[in-house]
């Protein structure tokens, strides 16, 4: 039973949250400033894709004279315009909403979608070593508390560092008194104090979590209900129906989704998405990069898949499909509460793809740079490459990470104006029948490996190069057997049959009583 | 050693005055201001006309009828039960994931065996997960027309 001292824990908030606060608002923002950016790429994908040039004319001259060489700019300054038209709009309520829901649902939307950010790995873990002071209170014979105060005195956002990398034997926590500085006329400049040496580590990572993988995907199943309450709240029969669309496809869709993060899990057995980073920074052979595409390249047509229907994309946007349902479950809104639902759907396409990047890409891992920069791949200790020392390369790390997420985003434009849109029953059948079986299939396939290679080929829980040949083989044989194989199922169904319209004007139902 | 195989990194230190949580918590709380701010601040900005028309519920311009909130199909009803199902199952695979990796890599003579046993309750488990589909998938669960 931890005791608990409501002193200690205003002392503990007072202390930390002012270290955290900018960190943590410097993401938020740069997740918005993103994605207000993407909605920009996105019109520009979709402009070049049908030979147009798409926006061109904001930039930042704001109609002043002296600005005017901030003009155009590629029409930069667009997501400023769009963002100030969203505010500037009148925020209007139908008078058969529910009042209460109907405001509460753009909010969780948005709220679920930030806070599954907060596990994504940037760039690896940066050591520092340094020098901390000790309290006199503590007393220096016991090892454990001077820990304890050192974890206390190191930098906000790190962790102490309590073995050796190398031999994983533990650190010495020998205090030390630093002698007094006194100045040449002999005054006391600082006071003698009791110091120690520590090592710490800073993640590139909002929140390190050992359980990360699990946070995202609770983080965005609950962007569900936001779908659900805001249909509903709307009373509008369009909206009712997109929400009902969207919630059967989100959670059709979660299953996979689930299951083919699952066989990375399995691979790797952890949940923290930095050491599954970690543990795909090497090569094969020192040629191919040990990245999970290439072990497990079916699984990522399946995450992609997985995730376009989770954020409601073409070709799974049933949800709002203008020709048949206005704007789906957000018809009702405008103003903010209509942009909050469209930040979300962007932001979730974010850390969808970061996560992409971290589960299938190696994260920041790029083949061949530490032959021309061998501090790229730590350095620090063999097992573990993604401690380093430099801080430029946590930041190059970053934007490789950025770059792989934003080649993944720009797969979903791609996709979104070159297929067409999917039927409602075609969309269930992909994901019932489809993709449960094939990634259970291969999450069996993934067991079997891991149980049969046991710790031979496996050092620090890699996949070694044997390991990565089968899953591949089985992989490839999957994907043949349903390109090939599936043609030869007879079709039951006649795709082209009339289904029956309720309550249509080619329907013998009646219409509703007092119309 | 298990240990080595299961944390790969050495040991770390974050005192409970730096809990990891404490992060996403603060997420949580800039991600409420956030969105409370902006709805507030788009009220105040933006214009109010009301009108005559203006408040009824927009159905493609055609006159509304009865309420939205009525019954619905319910095939709807049956694919979030039987995501439940199999998505509660899939939620127990994680714990079994985390250490069923690490054991089957673990060179610990006290330990030998030990993932057959996981991977033979894995195995009952997934029948159990299976049975319950192939009843959904013969009872016509996922036909959709």
């Amino acid at each position: 039973m931890p005791d608990i001292n409501p002193q200690k824990a205003i002392d503990f908030l007072t202390s930390t949250i002012p270290g955290w606060l900018p960190l943590l608002v410097v993401i938020h923002f740069s997740v918005l400033g993103m994605v207000a950016y993407l909605i920009l790429l996105e019109r520009k994908v979709a402009s070049y894709a049908q030979d147009r040039l798409g926006p061109n004319r904001v930039g930042f001259d704001f109609g002043l004279p002296f600005l005017a060489w901030l003009k155009g700019l590629y029409g930069l300054g667009q997501p400023l315009a769009d963002g100030m038209k969203f505010l500037l709009k009148e925020d209007y309520r139908a008078k058969n909403v529910d009042k209460v829901l109907f405001t509460i649902a753009p909010m969780i939307m948005i709220i679920v979608i930030i806070i599954s950010v907060a596990t994504v790995p940037f760039g690896g873990t940066k050591q520092s070593h340094g020098t901390v002071e000790i309290p006199a209170t503590v007393n220096v014979d016991d090892p454990a508390a001077v820990q304890m105060a050192a974890a206390n005195a190191i930098p906000i956002a790190t962790r102490l560092v309590l073995e050796d990398t190398k031999t994983g034997e533990p650190l010495p926590f020998v205090p030390r008194i630093k002698a007094a500085e006194l100045s040449a006329s002999g005054e006391v400049l600082e006071p003698a104090k009791t110091v120690v040496d520590v090592t710490y580590w800073w993640d590139f990572q909002p929140a390190k979590l050992d359980i990360g993988v699990l946070l995202i995907l609770a983080a965005l199943s609950l962007a569900v209900y936001g779908v659900v309450v805001g249909a509903w709240a709307s009373n509008n029969k369009f909206s009712f129906l997109g929400g009902l669309r969207a919630t059967a496809s989100m959670v059709s869709y979660e299953i996979p989704l689930g299951i083919s993060i699952l066989i990375i899990v399995v691979m790797f057995g952890t949940l923290d998405l930095s050491v599954i980073v970690d543990r795909q920074a090497w090569m094969w052979g020192g040629v191919i990069p040990a990245w999970n595409v290439f072990v497990h390249p079916l699984a990522f047509i399946m995450f992609l898949i997985c995730i376009h229907a989770e954020a409601n994309r073409a070709p799974f946007d049933l949800a709002e499909c203008e020709a048949e349902l206005v704007g789906g479950y957000h018809t009702e809104y405008s103003s903010m509460r209509f942009a909050m639902f469209f930040l979300a759907e962007y932001a979730g396409m974010v850390t969808t793809a970061a996560v992409c990047a971290a589960l299938f890409f190696g994260g920041w891992h790029l083949p061949f740079v530490d032959k021309i920069w061998p501090a790229f791949s730590g350095g620090v200790d063999p097992a573990f490459p993604s401690l380093t020392e430099s801080l430029l390369v946590c930041i190059v790390r970053a934007a490789v990470v950025m770059g792989k997420a934003v080649f993944v985003l720009f797969v979903f434009m791609w996709v979104r104006w070159s297929l067409p849109r999917f039927r409602f029953d075609q969309l269930m059948n992909l994901s019932w029948r489809a993709l449960i079986p094939i990634s259970l299939l291969l999450l069996l396939a993934t067991t079997l490996a891991v149980w049969w290679w046991g710790p031979e080929g496996r050092a620090h829980m890699r996949v070694g190069g044997k390991m990565a040949l089968f899953l591949l083989g089985v992989n490839v044989v999957t994907l043949v057997v349903i390109m090939f194989g599936s043609k030869l199922i007879p079709v039951t169904d006649d795709p082209n049959r009339r289904i029956r319209v309720t309550s249509s004007r080619y329907a013998n139902t009646p219409l509703p009583a007092g119309v | 050693m298990f240990s080595t195989y299961v944390l790969a990194q050495a040991q770390t230190l974050m005192p409970d005055a730096r809990s990891a949580w404490l992060p996403v918590v603060m997420l949580l709380v800039i991600a409420v201001g956030f969105a409370v701010t902006n709805i507030i601040a788009s009220l105040i900005i933006g214009p109010s006309r009301q009108g005559a028309g203006k408040s009824e519920t927009y159905e493609s311009g055609m006159v509304p009828f009865g309420d939205a909130q009525k019954r619905f199909n319910v095939r709807f009803y049956i694919v979030a039960m039987i995501f439940l199902v199999i998505d509660v199952e899939i939620v127990f695979f994680y714990p079994w994931a985390t250490i069923f990796g690490p054991y089957s890599a673990s060179t610990d003579p006290a330990f030998a065996g030990f993932s057959t046993v996981l991977l033979i309750e894995i195995l009952i488990f997934t029948a159990l997960l299976l049975l319950a589909y192939i009843y959904a998938w013969g009872k016509g669960v996922f036909r959709w027309e």
